[in-house]
């Protein structure tokens, strides 16, 4: 209503409507905070995870987001839940699924559940593109940031996010390092 | 009083039917197989009447039965105008005094006395109820048995008795147990077809445990095949043990599709299905059965459980097959119960769990699977952080299922598949157990190497070969 009020009292230019289009139509994604990555990272995408430390990484960002509800889907379980619980990431929030060769089919049930805020997958195989689309898809249609923790880089377009960890050895610290970012 | 009355015109599952009702009023009673009588009075609060006669509608499609419904003031009116349906009681035929002498059984002697009277009221001209009624009470006395003038007290007061614990108590059926017979044309043996007609059984034995209160935690699923001279076995049975329990045919489907598809798969149907049942072998307490108009909470218990449910019954079968994994080996005998999760005799551990920790020097050991209901998970938030607050060095977030002989030549760390330079050690931290139990010594070290890696390495203290250190995780 505003919109017509405007042009017809002002002649408004198809410049001026092209601006506010873009105004109302582009879409902020919504972000998790994370002390390490400063922008944030955005929720409904599929974010990559490399590197020495990756693990330490995510388990961080899940310690300073005590709210968020986690799936943990491994092949053949590595993690060491009491590790996690030392770091401050409260267990009772975390669903570790060992799945081993259904990694896929039990990522996309906890994806079509909406039960969690985020999906943690740790696999040593190499994710086809198919299946990170439809994992994509899953993942904007419900708002679920869906993390890959990988041992190498993966070229592949429906991954909106990919990070490298570089773990400073004389400092103890740890850096991210934004491979790619595709808003 | 407002009484419901379900009138069959065909033989149904009254019973069933009936048990379904308790979610909306605990007072049930039958007539003789023929119908179903509801006192909802004190529960106007809760529906309208109008809500509850589709809810009723919705009940009987469940059960592929039909039945006129009618909701009037007396037991006896609302079976009578069920059966003669008209606008105004007054225009009831006659013929609905035997419905108004006996509502909740057909009693032949008073029947027979009834139609009697009948048949001198029609000969006098009487044909409808409205004109019964007008009847001076003296003259029915006169001309007719006792029972008239009680019939007449009942229409023209309006009320069969005030107590309801005169109504003939309903005792439902003991067991939970669904079965449809297919027709020749039905018969499939396939399993698309058959899942439609699974839902239909499982949907009406998820509507009596409903009203009953009651969630569904092991059920069996029986096929009766077609007796063919090639077929071995007619009898086709799978038992469902769920970790966790289910109160909707929404979250326990994909669960008997996934398990048939898998079972029918490696051996499928001789010939076609003649017969299905559904058996509900345990139940536990829903207390959260009830809706919450403005909470999602049940909803997402729904899910969970079915979510787990759904995991545990496709991937708990490979781990029940693959070499057993860091953790499981770790729970300590009796701190996890290890049950028959499938109902094939595999004993097997949860794929989807929530970890807890447990008290307990030895690494692996420090933590155990646990399969729990969204409910408790919620509390544990609550709750806040839960964990060890017993100030212990960082242990690895990766931890090796079984730890990995490594050779220490001067300053480098060999595997059978990898070597790593070391930069720097940090340590040890000695573990030990109790000598009355399992007993365990170890030295742990934090290991930098050149590449950047951080092992979680040990050494056992006092070995006569101390090139051998054990790699048990990494800092990843």
């Amino acid at each position: 209503m505003k919109v017509l009020s405007r042009t017809s009292r002002h002649q408004t230019t198809v410049e001026d409507l092209r601006e506010l289009c873009r105004k109302t139509t582009r879409l902020e994604r919504e972000k998790y905070d994370f002390s390490l990555h400063p922008k944030g990272f955005p929720r409904g995408v599929l974010i990559e995870l490399t590197g020495l430390g990756k693990t330490e990484v995510l388990v961080q960002f899940l310690a300073e987001n005590p709210k968020l509800r986690v799936a943990w889907i491994e092949e053949s379980l590595t993690i060491y839940p009491y590790a996690m619980a030392q770091r401050g990431v409260s267990l009772a929030r975390l669903l570790f699924i060992e799945a081993h060769q259904e990694v896929f089919w039990a990522t996309f049930q906890v994806l079509r559940s909406h039960l969690f805020d985020c999906v943690v997958l740790s696999s040593k195989r190499n994710f086809d593109e198919k299946n990170l689309r439809r994992m994509q898809l899953e993942a904007e249609k419900g708002n679920i940031g869906v993390f890959l923790l990988t041992e190498s880089i993966h070229k592949a377009w429906p991954i909106a996010l990919q990070l490298k960890v570089n773990r400073e050895i004389c400092s103890q610290g740890t850096k991210l390092d934004v491979i790619r970012e595709r808003t | 009083m407002r009484v419901v009355c379900l009138l069959f015109s065909k033989p149904s599952p009254i019973s069933e039917i009936a048990e379904a009702c308790y979610r909306w009023t605990p007072q049930v009673a039958l007539r003789s197989e023929e119908a179903i009588f509801l006192e909802i009075e004190k529960c106007h609060r809760l529906y309208s009447e109008h809500a509850l006669t589709l809810r009723l509608q919705a009940l009987l499609k469940r059960f592929n039965a039909k039945a006129r419904i009618t909701i009037a003031d007396d037991v006896f009116m609302s079976l009578a105008q069920a059966r003669y349906p008209r606008s105004e009681k007054e225009l009831l035929p006659l013929e609905a005094l035997c419905d108004v002498a006996s509502p909740f059984k057909r009693d032949q002697d008073i029947e027979k006395k009834v139609l009697t009277m009948i048949e001198e009221l029609r000969r006098l001209g009487l044909k409808t109820l409205g004109e019964f009624i007008k009847l001076s009470p003296k003259e029915l006395s006169s001309r007719f048995h006792y029972q008239s003038l009680e019939l007449h007290r009942r229409l023209y007061n309006g009320s069969f008795d005030e107590s309801l614990s005169l109504w003939p108590r309903f005792i439902p059926p003991e067991r939970i147990c669904e079965s449809v017979s297919l027709e020749y044309a039905e018969k499939c043996q396939s399993l698309e077809p058959l899942l439609f007609v699974i839902k239909k059984i499982v949907n009406r034995a998820m509507a009596r445990l409903t009203a009953r209160g009651e969630r569904l935690s092991k059920a069996s699923l029986h096929f009766e095949l077609e007796k063919l001279s090639t077929v071995k076995c007619t009898r086709r049975s799978w038992v469902f043990d769920l970790p966790l329990s289910q109160g909707a045919v929404t979250g326990l489907l994909p669960l008997i599709r996934e398990r048939l598809s898998f079972e029918l798969e490696r051996e499928s149907l001789m010939s076609s299905v003649e017969r299905l049942q559904f058996d509900v072998l345990e139940t536990v307490p829903g207390q959260y059965f009830q809706r919450h108009f403005f909470s999602k909470k049940e909803e997402e218990q729904e899910a969970w459980n079915s979510l787990i449910i759904r995991l545990c019954e496709k991937l708990g079968r490979k781990v029940a097959a693959a070499p057993v994994p860091a953790g499981v080996t770790a729970a300590p005998s009796g701190s996890m119960a290890v049950r028959d999760w499938y109902g094939h005799g595999e004993a097997g551990v949860p794929a989807a769990f929530i970890a807890e920790n447990v008290e307990h020097y030895k690494p692996e050991k420090a933590w155990r699977r646990t399969v729990i209901e969204r409910q408790s998970v919620e509390k544990n938030l609550d709750i806040g952080f839960v964990g060890v607050d017993i100030p212990l060095p960082d242990r690895p977030l990766r931890l090796l299922n079984k730890p990995e002989l490594l050779i220490k030549k001067e300053n480098t760390l060999v595997a059978a598949d990898a070597r790593w330079e070391i930069l720097d050690w940090e340590g040890p931290e000695r573990l030990s157990g109790e000598w009355w139990g399992e007993e365990l010594s170890r030295d742990y070290f934090r290991v930098g190497t050149k590449n950047g890696e951080q092992l979680w390495v040990f050494r056992v203290p006092n070995s006569e070969v101390t090139s051998e250190v054990y790699l048990h995780g990494y800092f990843d």
